[in-house]
């Protein structure tokens, strides 16, 4: 089912949560709604689900405006961040739950929440109250309950967020997993830009209640629209300096990083991300810059060195095995097209 | 060495204190129904003896047959039950509306009934007997049951219970289309049975005892609650204390019984402070 969002905005008194949201996801796809707390994405979600209702702009599923229906009407599956499991109920009856409030007959509900518990693996654990089940197994209950009643569109509000770092990379994958087997339109809100980019198929990035990209992954990676995009995805984050262009050329504190760039002459917002440097000991070029280690962290399959240009701190990662230690010189150049300039309202000018 | 000395006199401490506690709770029981079974002469030895000569049980049956105790009980049975089902409705629907819906001066609402608690019960006897005696329920079982259906302390102490039950369920029941009602039902209800439990007995016990209020508005002698059965011992000559103790062995048994089967609930009743999701 595809979801159109047009010109949604919700606010609370003067505050605006959602500002004026257009987004269109295609049927089947997984979306990733990422953004720092507060920006909105439950706020968002909620709305979608029909739980919260918008101050203006419509919502659509498929060829149908589900605006002012009831979220039981709108065929969604709702999963929550703490899962919002029915305490007293068994695993089965939690997944009935949906069935039997719309009238499926006992038997009929029963056969189809087993099948679903097949799905997310939880075959054993039917007859537990969920007090009894490890967070990711409640995790698991929780999408059955959601996926059971047959939605057309899943709504997946920080689901793993309860869960200790392995077992969210293994159910964050289990989810892509399931999503793919039922094939259905998914939205996924997740603070963590990491869990964002590896399972979906696109990603919707915002701030303060404003879409600021929609765009694939990987080229919402390379390509940020915006210097908070830019900076909000990626780890360790993307290196923002001073720039300034002259004839373009690209300085940062003085030092050319790039020629025969088309951009105006004057002050920007320069971004580089930290694995887009070649790092050598020797000079292996005329106008690679000189450095010095102000700190190394050894990571294991990397090391991370902080260095300076003028007032500009900046990080890079390179191979663990360069002998780089405090106060270490080193020689840089940046790879093509790797640096991004951003105007001074924050948008991006150029990638160079 | 030491330490383990000192561990046995804290234990010794900690036990003497509970025991002694027990014993301070258990004595008036143990004295009530040790002097049923005392003579009238024994029960005014001064000074007093605590075990009566030879255990009999036949100031049970003088007291039984003293007073209409079978008509007693069903009465009393009749207004705790229906009170009792008027006071769960009211409060469940009440803690319901505070805890969850929105509707404009719910604040107030809540602040007004608080306020009311302030109210000393001995008014509300007076008001309460004179719209009795306007509507002319005086001597029926009505006048026992209906002003006491709501109470403030209890839809009070359930709203701070269906509070702390996450929004999440609420919100999770309504996309499985589960509306207000059947969510209160079959979701909030059976989470809070134990608060529900203890709601339910601690009525049941305050109807059972109460005293004032029915002597109040009833007359006759069909009307009259267990409670009443004692007091017919009091007459001008003096107190036949021994039948009081009986009688009052008999109006405790029920409550006694009742608890031990309903121990679980209450106890968890009680400990069940936050709700695990
Ligand atoms: N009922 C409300 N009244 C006023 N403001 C609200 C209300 N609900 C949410 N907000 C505000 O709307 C903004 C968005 O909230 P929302 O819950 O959507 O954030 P979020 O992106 O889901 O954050 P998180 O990652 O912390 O869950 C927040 O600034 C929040 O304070
Ligand atoms: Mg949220």
């Amino acid at each position: 089912m595809e979801i159109r969002i047009e010109n949604l905005t919700k606010a609370y008194g003067d505050f605006k949560a959602i500002d004026n949201m257009n987004l269109t996801i295609a049927d089947g796809d997984l979306v990733g709604l990422l953004g720092p707390s507060g920006c909105g994405k439950s706020t968002t979600l909620f709305m979608l689900a029909g739980l919260n209702k918008p101050t203006a702009g419509r919502i659509f599923f498929g060829e149908h405006e589900v605006t002012d229906i009831a979220p039981e009407d709108r065929g969604i599956g709702l999963v929550f961040q703490n899962y919002a499991l029915y305490p007293h109920m068994t695993v089965e009856d939690n997944i009935m739950f949906p069935l039997i409030n719309r009238k499926v007959p006992k038997n009929e509900a029963r056969d189809r929440a087993y099948e679903m518990a097949k799905m997310v693996q939880l075959e054993g654990l039917m007859k537990r109250k969920p007090k009894a089940l490890s967070g990711g197994q409640q995790q698991r209950v929780a999408i059955a309950r959601a996926l059971v009643k047959k939605p057309e569109v899943l709504l997946l509000d920080e689901p793993l967020s309860n869960l200790d770092a392995k077992l969210r990379v293994e159910t964050r994958e289990e989810i892509r997993r399931i999503q793919q087997e039922v094939k259905i339109t998914t939205i996924f809100v997740t603070h963590d830009q990491e869990e964002a980019m590896s399972i979906s198929d696109k990603i919707a990035v915002m701030e303060k209640g404003v879409l600021q990209q929609y765009e694939v992954p990987q080229k919402m990676y390379l390509n940020p629209g915006n210097l908070f995009v830019a900076t909000f995805l990626g780890t360790p984050q993307i290196n923002v300096f001073d720039a300034e262009v002259h004839d373009g050329k690209i300085y940062c504190a003085g030092n050319m990083l790039r020629s025969g760039c088309m951009v105006p002459d004057g002050s920007y917002k320069g971004g580089i991300r930290p694995e887009s440097f070649n790092v050598t000991l020797l000079p292996s070029a005329p106008d690679a810059i000189r450095a010095e280690a102000s700190h190394v962290r050894m990571t294991g399959r990397e090391l991370q060195i902080r260095f300076n240009l003028g007032a500009n701190e900046f990080r890079l990662l390179v191979h663990s095995d360069m002998q780089i230690g405090v106060g270490t010189p080193f020689y840089l150049t940046t790879r093509e097209k790797q640096i991004l300039l951003f105007g001074q309202d924050g948008k991006t000018v150029g990638k160079f | 060495m030491n330490r383990k000395a000192g561990n046995v006199i804290a234990n010794i401490l900690k036990y003497g204190v509970l025991i002694i506690g027990a014993l301070f709770t258990l004595m008036p029981f143990l004295w009530m129904i040790l002097s049923a079974m005392k003579t009238n002469a024994e029960i005014r030895a001064i000074p007093p003896v605590f075990f009566p000569s030879k255990f009999s049980l036949e100031n049970f049956t003088t007291a039984w047959k003293a007073a209409p105790f079978g008509r007693y009980l069903v009465n009393t049975l009749i207004v705790t039950v229906f009170n009792t089902i008027g006071v769960l409705i009211t409060t469940i629907l009440a803690a319901f509306a505070f805890a969850r819906l929105n509707f404009p001066g719910k604040k107030v609402l809540l602040t007004l009934l608080l306020a009311t608690m302030m109210i000393p019960s001995e008014m509300l006897l007076i008001t309460n007997f004179i719209t009795m005696t306007k509507l002319k329920w005086i001597d029926t079982y009505q006048a026992m049951i209906v002003p006491w259906l709501a109470s403030v302390f209890y839809i009070y102490l359930l709203t701070q219970f269906f509070a702390q039950i996450p929004d999440a369920l609420y919100l999770a029941a309504k996309v499985d289309k589960c509306r207000d009602f059947k969510y209160l039902i079959k979701i909030m209800i059976p989470i809070n049975k134990g608060p529900i439990t203890t709601i339910t007995i601690l009525n049941v016990i305050s109807n059972w005892n109460s005293f004032v209020w029915p002597l109040l508005v009833t007359n006759s002698r069909e009307m009259r609650v267990l409670s009443y059965g004692l007091v017919q011992f009091q007459t001008e000559e003096g107190s036949a204390y021994e039948l009081i103790m009986a009688a009052s062995c008999i109006l405790v048994i029920p409550i006694m019984i009742m608890y031990l089967f309903l121990r679980k609930y209450i106890i968890e009743g009680v400990t069940q402070s936050g709700i695990k999701g």
